[in-house]
């Protein structure tokens, strides 16, 4: 193969270098390895564009002659303008070229480089790729002989179509198909495998690292599992998917496997008891068979099943003697890392025998524990260590008991776990092994050795705390036989407490920089990893330390899992050799270490995969027909082209854009040409064309306060107005039941009473005050007395209320008289009249007597007077209200004079 | 301060020609005869003559823009010694002169020299020859802030007519106005200019050409006429005089442009 160096440019296919270099002296595999394709993003694509650009841009710009500054090209208007309005200036070479390099350095970073495109390019030729499905279903149709023979079939069929690649679910790696032979050798030798697949995100990783391909085929069957989540439409606009279908029988499903596994076992027990579910797909006849486990192995145990007729499932149950795994010898060291193989073997017939082993972590293997301590009487509640003995056996430990040390004490490597309970004056030496100080001088020096750890407890509060010490610092400090001279002075607990850091012990428990709480303190011989916990308080339930009989133990194994001598409790159930559900999560991954991938390797086949169940045929891919002569018509098509459309929208609106900006320019050189000496002006012109006017519009609505009444419209009310008038007034009020923001953005307001104006102090609100002083027009429909007008009055305009002219009837000459209609006066009720409060030159609060409102409204009625208005009479008023609210005394302003005249006329 | 005030004697009459000042026209003749005369005065004392003189960005070319070429006068240099030559003839016969230079980048003119004798002159004159007639000589001159904005008797313009500031406003404050239209021979005629060249404007318009454009069709010269003639046609309408001087004009030319100037004066 030759290797080829390709890039990617958007949809263009770029080929850089020599076309076809002969390597014939390097080996395939090597040149394989050379080959990459570079697929650049799209941002790579534009910066490359852009690069481009800007290079084309600099050449017209440097290949431009002189540009020679000539003052009356000012006044030069020539047809033809040669060359466009803006000016390029040459860029400084320097930093010109300092863009370019950066635009290809940024090209360069987002390329990513690709390996293991073994198709080379040829563009003539057809990509096909065939993804070969091993998963562990596929052993239920057909036996891994005869599946290479359909692949190496179908690629005989294939090879004269296009080049044809091939990766299977074992791994991402992509091969090039040469022969039928290389295949059917690498799938032979591959087999199937025990984790289970998910089509879609195989092919997904498979493709990204393919390239483009024009055809796909998996080779599968049609297991509803590795279907699941493969939505291949979503391939179909780059290429065909096709399907070589390799389901078989697909009626007959008996298949039996593990559907769940419990550990039995009680604390402390002798056995190792389990407990299998063992299930199958069909219900009908009654199946039995046997059960066996095994251990590295060794057959542990063995035991017969049956499922009853009608039954989907049975539980089997098996137990061994704890000792065949613990540390009779019989197993070799490690065995606590190698699993326990369960293995079912039905009478009858099975589809799928990959599923019939299944492994599980060896649970409850015991580890041993040297308990030194002195027994300090007959009864257990005087043996200081009885509780501690019972604590570590309930968390499956094998505890066993030294009264006192004889002689230098066992050798360390018989115990990977001690502890030694001391201090009742009765010398180190007694509990104290002078073994372990041994071997850590021996192994100070050389190779590292891993020595016991080493628990070193009191055996009560009033211990003696400088036999501890002097024990303490024969296992981590002293080498030969001498009492430090610091051990002399330790005398009390607290003593201890303090000596114990300054040795570089680590403290474990009680506050930080308060010793006096510490539960221990844990020392290290660095050499020989020889680690000390020195319990400052004795290892029992006593009130002393406020440890009682049901904490102690759960304190014990709290300590233990923190050492790392008891597994923490996820970890016990079986974990570490999972089902894996997906290959591509497990299988695929390329930074597995190599006892991790014998794990996954010799996984579990997921139950997904033991059900057997199909996936429906239309959500599969169209079959391969594997007749040679198969018409490449019946494929389905792929997109051949791309949908052109949203390119001819980006480029009209660019057309579009450019446009609106040459007009734009161009009518600002018109402007500025024509007012070129006034640029201020010239500005404003321009800026006036795009200004649109807006409408001007006469509407306004009624904005009640506080009527609260749902449904209050104004139909007629607004006809006539907007009939009698150019004002358009809404039918619907606007109505509010407090002074808010937005009513105080209204030119008028109507209220009933001014409880809703008013605050707790008979005063107006300042909002309402503000409101008012602002322009705003209050309309008042109640007969006020004159003390309130008097206190309305004496907030708005104090001067006229303590005159007493504040409030005053309007004139006949008001302009609410004769805005609009001439009216000869106001309608009064019940003796009360119009009253009016002018302020700022304008009305600013009118006091209606009765409520004009409520006889203009719809389906309204006249208001209780004794002689109350027509419905003409109140129109008319409301009209000339409607006009002063929006324009007050407008007919002072001397611009509306010839249009009154006219009228008057 | 009497001299400030100017007596007018009546000097003679004409017949009204389109062009002439309509503030001349004697308006109690005309009630008499129907014809419209001109009463023309005589100031008995000084006129009031100030002259603007363009030495801004564009009346700096051509010197030091063209590579290529040397021993070229600028714009500035032809429009300093022309108003220089004004101001001391004005000088000379009792007027009262205001020099008001339109420096670089500037848009309205508020300095102004004013000459009290024909020595300040001839010093000044001396002066901008030895630094050749730099821009930058003029802001070291004793100068005096012209916020007046009473009108004067006569205005001159000297310049391109390119520059930012409006030349008629300013020659609309004068009774009579000269407008002294002061091109560059490189401007007038393009000869020298290349085909493949660019050629542009450092304005706000940033118009740009290349050479074959503008020597095609004789389009520049066809343009650069419309505009003098623009230019002329404007002073016209003022009532003004008009005239195109480059540095190949003729001294002869000049002086009796300025003897025809006297003439109409007095």
């Amino acid at each position: 193969m030759a290797p080829i160096y390709r890039f990617f440019v958007a949809k263009a296919q770029i080929v850089v270098g020599p076309a076809y270099p002969k390597f014939s002296f390097i080996e395939r595999n090597k040149v394989e390895s050379l080959n990459f394709l570079i697929d650049p993003s799209l941002p790579a694509a534009y910066v490359a564009a852009l690069s481009g650009v800007a290079g084309l841009i600099w050449w017209l710009i440097r290949k431009r002659q002189k540009r020679i500054w000539l003052p009356t090209m000012r006044i030069m208007t020539l047809e033809s303008r040669i060359l466009p309005r803006l000016v390029f200036r040459p860029p400084p070479i320097m930093s010109f070229l300092c863009f370019i390099f950066l635009a290809l350095l940024m090209l360069f970073f987002s390329l990513k480089p690709r390996t293991q495109i073994l198709t080379p390019f040829e563009p003539n030729q057809k990509r096909i790729h065939l993804f070969v499905d091993l998963s562990p279903s596929l052993s239920a149709h057909l036996s891994i002989e005869d599946y290479a023979e359909r692949l190496s079939q179908l690629i005989a069929a294939l090879g004269q179509v296009g080049r044809l690649t091939y990766s299977t679910s074992y791994s991402p790696d992509i091969y090039d198909s040469t022969s039928g032979d290389d295949l059917r050798a690498r799938i032979v030798s591959l087999g199937y495998h025990r984790s289970g697949i998910k089509l879609g995100n195989a092919i997904k990783k498979t493709i990204e690292s393919l390239g483009e391909v024009d055809r796909l085929i998996v080779a599968s069957d049609r297991d509803q599992h590795s279907w699941t989540g493969f939505y291949w439409r979503y391939l179909l606009d780059d290429m065909d998917v096709m399907m070589l279908d390799l389901s078989q029988d697909t009626s007959i499903r008996d298949n039996y496997y593990f559907s769940e596994l419990r550990f039995a076992s009680v604390a402390n027990s002798q056995t190792m008891d389990w407990e299998v579910d063992i299930a199958r797909n069909s219900v009908s006849a009654p199946a039995s068979g046997e059960l066996v486990v095994l251990h590295q192995g060794q057959e542990l145990a063995r035991t017969s099943w049956t499922i009853a007729a009608e039954k989907s499932r049975t539980t089997a149950r098996l137990s061994w003697p704890a000792h065949l795994l613990g540390n009779s010898g019989a197993v070799q060291a490690g065995s606590a890392q190698s699993p326990l193989l369960f293995r079912i073997r039905p009478e009858a017939s099975d589809r799928l025998s990959a599923d019939n082993e299944f492994r599980v972590m060896a649970q409850g293997i015991r580890q041993d524990i040297l308990l030194i301590a002195d027994t300090n009487g007959e009864r257990p509640l005087e043996d200081p260590a009885k509780q501690l003995a019972i604590s570590l056996e309930i968390q499956g430990f094998r505890v066993k008991r030294m009264d006192f040390v004889e002689g230098a004490g066992p050798t360390p490597a018989a115990f990977p776990f001690w502890v030694l309970v001391g201090g009742m004056g009765s010398g180190v030496d007694r509990f104290c092994p002078k073994s372990l100080q041994n071997a850590r001088n021996a192994v100070r020096d050389s190779v590292k050795a891993s020595l016991p750890k080493v628990w070193l407890a009191p055996y009560s509060v009033d211990a003696d705390y400088r036999e501890l010490c002097q024990c303490y610092a024969r296992l981590l400090k002293v080498s030969d036989n001498s009492t430090p001279e610091y051990c002399e002075h330790v005398g009390s607990r607290s003593q201890w407490l303090t000596l114990l850091p300054s040795l570089g012990a680590k403290q474990l428990g009680g506050e930080i920089g308060d010793a006096s709480a510490a539960l221990a303190f844990r020392g290290r011989h660095e050499a020989s990893k020889l680690e000390v916990l020195a319990f400052t308080v004795p290892l029992m339930p006593i009130p002393g330390t406020s440890l009682n009989h049901a904490q102690f133990p759960i304190l014990i194994r709290d300590i233990l899992q923190w050492q790392g001598q008891l597994a923490a409790a996820s970890n016990l159930n079986g974990a570490g050799w999972p089902r894996s559900e997906d290959a591509t999560q497990t299988l695929w991954q390329p930074s597995l270490v190599a006892e991790a991938r014998t794990r996954i390797i010799e996984s579990n086949v997921p139950i997904a995969e033991s059900l057997l169940a199909d996936t429906d045929g239309p959500d599969l891919p169209p079959r391969w027909t594997s007749s040679l002569d198969s018409d490449s018509r019946s494929f389905p098509l792929k997109k051949d082209r791309e949908d052109p459309l949203p390119w001819l929208k980006l480029i009209a609106i660019l057309v579009a854009s450019v446009t609106i900006l040459e007009a734009v320019a161009w009518m600002w050189g018109l402007f500025s040409q024509r007012f070129a000496r006034r640029a201020q002006l010239s500005v404003v012109i321009f800026a006036a064309v795009f200004v649109a006017p807006k409408s001007a519009q006469a509407k306004v609505a009624l904005s009640l306060l506080g009527y609260d009444q749902a449904g209050l419209t104004f139909d007629s009310l607004a006809r006539e107005v907007a009939q009698r008038t150019s004002i358009e007034l809404f039918a619907k009020p606007e109505q509010f039941n407090r002074l808010t923001l937005e009513a105080q953005s209204q030119p008028w307001l109507w209220v009933k009473s001014l409880g809703l104006l008013m605050g707790s102090d008979a005063k107006l609100n300042p909002d309402a005050l503000v409101w008012l002083r602002r322009g705003g027009f209050l309309i008042v429909e109640a007969a006020l007395s004159d003390v309130q007008l008097k206190q309305l009055a004496v907030q708005l305009a104090p001067e006229a209320a303590v005159a007493g002219t504040a409030f005053e009837p309007l004139p006949p000459d008001h302009e609410l008289l004769r805005s609009f209609y001439l009216l000869d006066a106001l309608p009064p009720c019940n003796d009360q009249i119009w009253r009016g409060l002018r302020w700022d030159g304008r009305l600013a609060i009118l006091i209606i007597p009765y409520g004009l409102l409520e006889s203009l409204k719809d389906g309204g009625h006249p208001p209780v007077c004794p002689n109350p208005p027509d419905e003409e009479r109140s129109l008319r008023v409301f009209v000339n209200l409607v006009m002063v609210a929006l324009a007050t005394d407008y007919k002072k302003d001397q611009i509306h004079l010839p249009e009154i005249l006219k009228r008057l006329r | 301060m009497a001299l400030m005030r100017p007596s007018r004697l009546p000097e003679s009459s004409r017949a009204y020609t389109p062009g002439d000042p309509i503030n001349l026209i004697d308006w109690k003749a005309y009630a008499r005869t129907d014809h419209l005369l001109l009463r023309e005065t005589r100031d008995e004392a000084t006129a009031r003559v100030r002259i603007f003189f363009d030495i801004g960005e564009s009346m700096q070319w051509p010197r030091e823009h063209l590579d290529g070429m040397t021993g070229l006068t600028s714009k500035a240099e032809v429009a300093s010694r022309c108003a220089l030559n004004l101001a001391y003839a004005h000088h000379r016969l009792g007027d009262l002169v205001e020099l008001w230079p339109v420096l670089p980048g500037q848009l309205q003119t508020d300095q102004v020299f004013r000459p009290r004798s024909g020595s300040d002159i001839l010093s000044l004159y001396d002066r901008l020859l030895q630094t050749g007639f730099a821009a930058e000589e003029w802001p070291s001159l004793p100068m005096s802030m012209g916020a007046s904005e009473r009108d004067v008797d006569q205005v001159y313009w000297l310049g391109d007519a390119l520059g930012p500031l409006d030349y008629l406003a300013s020659l609309r404050k004068g009774r009579l106005s000269v407008m002294v239209h002061v091109l560059s021979s490189l401007e007038l005629g393009i000869d020298w200019i290349e085909q493949n060249d660019c050629y542009f404007d450092t304005s706000q318009m940033l118009k740009e050409y290349q050479g074959f454009a503008l020597l095609s069709d004789d389009a520049y010269q066809k343009r650069l006429r419309k505009w003098q003639s623009h230019i002329a046609d404007n002073l016209a309408k003022l009532g003004g005089e008009y005239i195109l001087v480059s540095e190949q004009s003729s001294v002869a030319q000049w002086h009796q442009f300025i003897g025809s100037l006297s003439l109409k004066l007095r």
